[in-house]
């Protein structure tokens, strides 16, 4: 649109829903270092109330409508579900927070307590609950990747002031720094006109992207210890890994499908089921647009030591870059992908997301062509990417131990 | 379009249609042999499916609740031809996944696939229905596993709490009031979940949901799988006393812990209660939604907590209203107090009119998204087997939450609503 905002539509008939879906280019990685957690505590903030809407959720909830939101390290992202004809309500409300939010000492007392009760709630009051504010600064030393979306520690949240916020507000949030997304049974032409009217008129504010130092490359492996009130040993392992537009994004993925994939994984069999090592283990990629981390995580039984379990581990790792992943093991994982992708296409507020996400990543496309890359996956490019990523240099490794 | 003319239209809100009709589906049902009943549930442009099977056996039919849950989950970990990780290999190369849900009179097998594998995956899943082995390397990994859950469990204040309750409010002698202890795990013997699997799940199967991809192809397969299994009618266990749950309140010293974790209850109405519906309503407006009361007054006014909720279920024939929350350490008497208050006021002062249409437009507006899919459609279809109801409970169900008034709420409160009958638990440190 002529101010900066990106409209995509989907056209559904078999629904008589819509979800209207609303991604801003803003995530913790834009933080200050010095005040992290905000673009989270800004996301709470946006229910506070605009200008013209005084009560964010009450129109909603008079038009049926279900409304959530949620913040990672790269973005913050709106949705509302509702039935069709009830769509300006969601344009009103979204359009009416993009243009100004009501800025008040109220709300934003309020979400500073109940954004530290999420803080201990989810991350102090249960056992493992802090590993990854843990992990982050011990693999990412200049990327604001190390820091967690809920912000580095509690102090960060209550000390923020209105004047943060509304710095905040006007430095990242506008229509040129967003992506609307409308799914549903709506015509192309009359979301158009509906997104013209109730977008149109908000000004673009020529929002300047976050310059970000990339991490510098690791070659000596870190490890750090954590003593806690935990019923059992853990180990977390995590090597970086590419970037989400990389060549080797997919092969990478493919990797920590062989190692856990399903209930046939690589890990579960040798180290869970046959070495009886762990009681769980699992190997992820976290997914982030900018360079990423592939994880290894695991629970260990009583009475094995780190050692030992760290050593089977490298063991699994090693056997993948010496020896490519066999024909069938290859298939399994492409075959996975393509039913995950065949299920992903069956939910609404899915589709508009994965739009959205796609169209952030820089390429729209994705939602129906990224299957392809996955299965022209070769088992060389496994191995390939496995040589590179899982070495002992590049890896940041934290021992969970019971107190 | 100016500027100005874009501001001035935002000073009011758009206009609200109201949903006044559901999408129930007409679905299909076929009698197949061995009296177990298919329904479909078809949905065009996709090659997804999900195929849910129905057995009754639940917890309430196991020795104890373990056994039930242990049975199930191992189910799948072996038959008398394949291992455990044969089986897993297959199913994870034909691209499909598997849920599985133990519930109070029944338990439930999801598979999830496309339909050109469906075929292979049908030959997977007719083998784990009809051969499970029970291998005891099996068993003694799931016996780790859990055990290992349970002590993380026990560190969180949330899980000691909801524990606590359900002991308290069901009785020790209710399979609901019997959360799996440790000990339980080590009691779990091969030949008890091979019985259970034998004289409850084998005979069990009496219901099968197929929605997505629905092709006469897959009807066809999913037939002759059907001949092959025998069904009988299982023995109903005997009826369960009627507990009266512990009143009043219970502190459960847990340290150190950082929030101070409550959960509340009271039996009331079950579903097929003419007032359940309308108690609905005065369960989502207390608690059941972010615009409720509770959210507002103990999260957005005063910030103890992340989230506050209640919810009025059926359970096991009976109905449940439950309040549950984390709070800050110290405020938990508070928060209680402010619960009760909450309460009182729905007893003393009638709902503005304005407040009552948010919720029931809410209400009517969630079960329409309920509806939305042929997957979501099987989902509801899971209540009404397990209740024994048809698609007319859910038409009649939102009729009458557009018909609750304002008086109703008045009234329904001061019926069931006692503050001094509630069970609570509070886990934290002091």
């Amino acid at each position: 649109m002529p101010n900066g905002l990106t409209l995509i539509h989907h056209y559904d008939s078999n629904t008589p829903m819509v979800v209207v879906n609303v991604l801003y280019k803003v995530g913790a990685k834009d933080e200050n270092p010095n005040k992290t957690g905000f673009a989270h505590l800004f996301e709470h903030l946006m229910f506070g109330g605009s200008i013209n809407v005084p009560n964010f959720d009450t129109p909603l909830q008079l038009a049926g409508g279900d409304n959530n939101a949620f913040t990672n390290n790269d973005i913050t992202n709106y949705y509302e579900t509702l039935p069709v004809a009830n769509i300006e309500t969601a344009l009103w409300v979204e359009s009416d927070r993009m243009l100004q939010l009501d800025f008040n000492e109220q709300s934003l007392e309020v979400q500073k307590k109940v954004v530290c009760e999420e803080f201990k709630q989810r991350y102090l009051n249960q056992p493992y609950g802090d590993a990854w504010l843990k992990l982050r600064p011990l693999a990412y030393k200049t990327h604001p990747y190390k820091w967690a979306t809920i912000g580095k520690e509690l102090s960060h949240i209550e000390t923020a002031s209105l004047e943060d916020v509304k710095q905040f507000f006007y430095k990242h949030y506008g229509p040129d720094n967003a992506i609307l997304s409308i799914a549903g049974n709506i015509k192309f032409d009359e979301t158009v006109k509906l997104a013209e009217k109730w977008f149109g008129g908000i000004e673009n504010r020529n929002i300047s992207k976050t310059i970000i130092t990339p991490e510098a490359e690791q070659t000596e492996g870190r490890y750090t210890t954590v003593k806690a009130n935990v019923p059992q040993k853990a180990i977390y392992k995590a090597y970086h890994m590419c970037d989400r537009l990389d060549i080797n994004f997919h092969a990478t993925d493919f990797i920590s499908d062989v190692l856990s994939g399903g209930k046939s994984g690589r890990l579960l069999n040798s180290l869970v089921k046959e070495q009886n090592l762990f009681s769980d283990i699992n190997a992820y990629i976290s997914g982030d647009i900018d360079a990423g981390l592939f994880v290894v995580e695991g629970h260990l039984n009583d009475a094995i030591s780190f050692d030992r379990a760290e050593q089977a581990i490298n063991d699994e790792l090693y056997k993948l870059q010496q020896q490519a992943v066999g024909e069938n093991e290859l298939q399994k994982v492409k075959n996975k992908a393509e039913s995950i992708f065949v299920f992903g296409q069956l939910n609404l507020m899915n589709k508009a997301m994965n739009l959205a996400f796609a169209e952030n990543i820089g390429n729209i496309d994705w939602v129906n062509t990224e299957i392809d890359l996955y299965k022209s996956v070769q088992k060389e490019d496994i191995q390939k990417v496995a040589q590179q990523i899982l070495t002992a240099g590049n890896c940041s490794t934290l021992y969970y131990e019971p107190k | 379009m100016s500027q100005s003319k874009t501001i001035n239209l935002r000073h009011v809100a758009p206009a609200i249609n109201l949903v006044d009709s559901l999408p129930v589906p007409g679905h299909t049902k076929l009698k197949l042999g061995n009296e177990i009943i298919l329904h479909l549930l078809p949905e065009a442009n996709t090659i997804g499916f999900k195929l849910d099977f129905y057995f009754s056996a639940g917890i309430k039919n196991g020795q104890h609740p373990t056994t039930a849950k242990a049975t199930f989950r191992l189910m799948t970990e072996g038959t008398l031809l394949k291992s455990s990780e044969q089986i897993h290999e297959s199913l994870d190369f034909f691209g499909s996944f598997i849920d599985k849900e133990v519930s109070f009179n029944y338990s439930k097998l999801t598979v999830f696939g496309t339909q050109p594998n469906f075929k292979d995956i049908i030959l997977i899943i007719k083998d784990i229905l009809k051969n499970p082995s029970f291998d005891k390397k099996e068993i003694d990994l799931y016996i780790n596993r859990e055990k290992q859950r349970l002590f993380v469990d026990l560190e969180k204040t949330q899980s000691l709490c909801k524990r606590a309750f359900a002991k308290t409010f069901w009785g020790e002698s209710h399979p609901l009031g019997q959360p799996s202890e440790i000990l339980d795990y080590d009691a779990l013997k091969q030949e008890d979940l091979k019985a259970f699997y034998k004289n409850f799940i084998r005979p069990g199967l009496q219901q099968i949901v197929l929605s997505g991809c629905c092709s006469d192809d897959m009807i066809e397969t999913i037939k002759e799988m059907c001949l092959s299994i025998k069904t009988e009618a299982t023995s109903e266990p005997e009826l369960l006393s009627d507990h009266i749950p512990l009143k009043g309140l219970t502190f459960i010293q847990k340290d150190p812990s950082i929030q101070a974790a409550i959960q509340m209850g009271t039996k009331l109405i079950n579903r097929k209660h003419p007032d359940f519906a309308s108690m609905q309503v005065v369960t989502t407006l207390l608690g059941g939604y972010f615009g409720s009361r509770l959210m507002k007054n103990i999260r957005e006014e005063k910030g103890y907590t992340y989230g506050i909720g209640s919810s009025l279920q059926s359970i096991a024939g009976v109905g449940v209203l439950s309040i549950h929350t984390e709070v800050l350490n110290d405020k938990w008497e508070d928060t209680i107090s402010c619960i009760n208050s909450e309460i009182e006021k729905l007893k003393t002062q009638l709902v503005s009119i304005e407040e009552l249409q948010t919720v029931k437009n809410y209400m009517c507006g969630n079960l329409a998204r309920l509806f939305d899919g042929s997957f979501a459609q099987a989902d509801r279809l899971q209540m009404l087997i397990s209740e024994s109801l048809d698609w007319e409970y859910y038409l009649k169900y939102l009729d009458a939450i557009k018909n609750t008034s304002v008086e109703t709420i008045h009234y329904l409160a001061n019926k069931y609503l006692n503050i001094d009958n509630f069970t609570t638990i509070v886990v934290g440190s002091k």
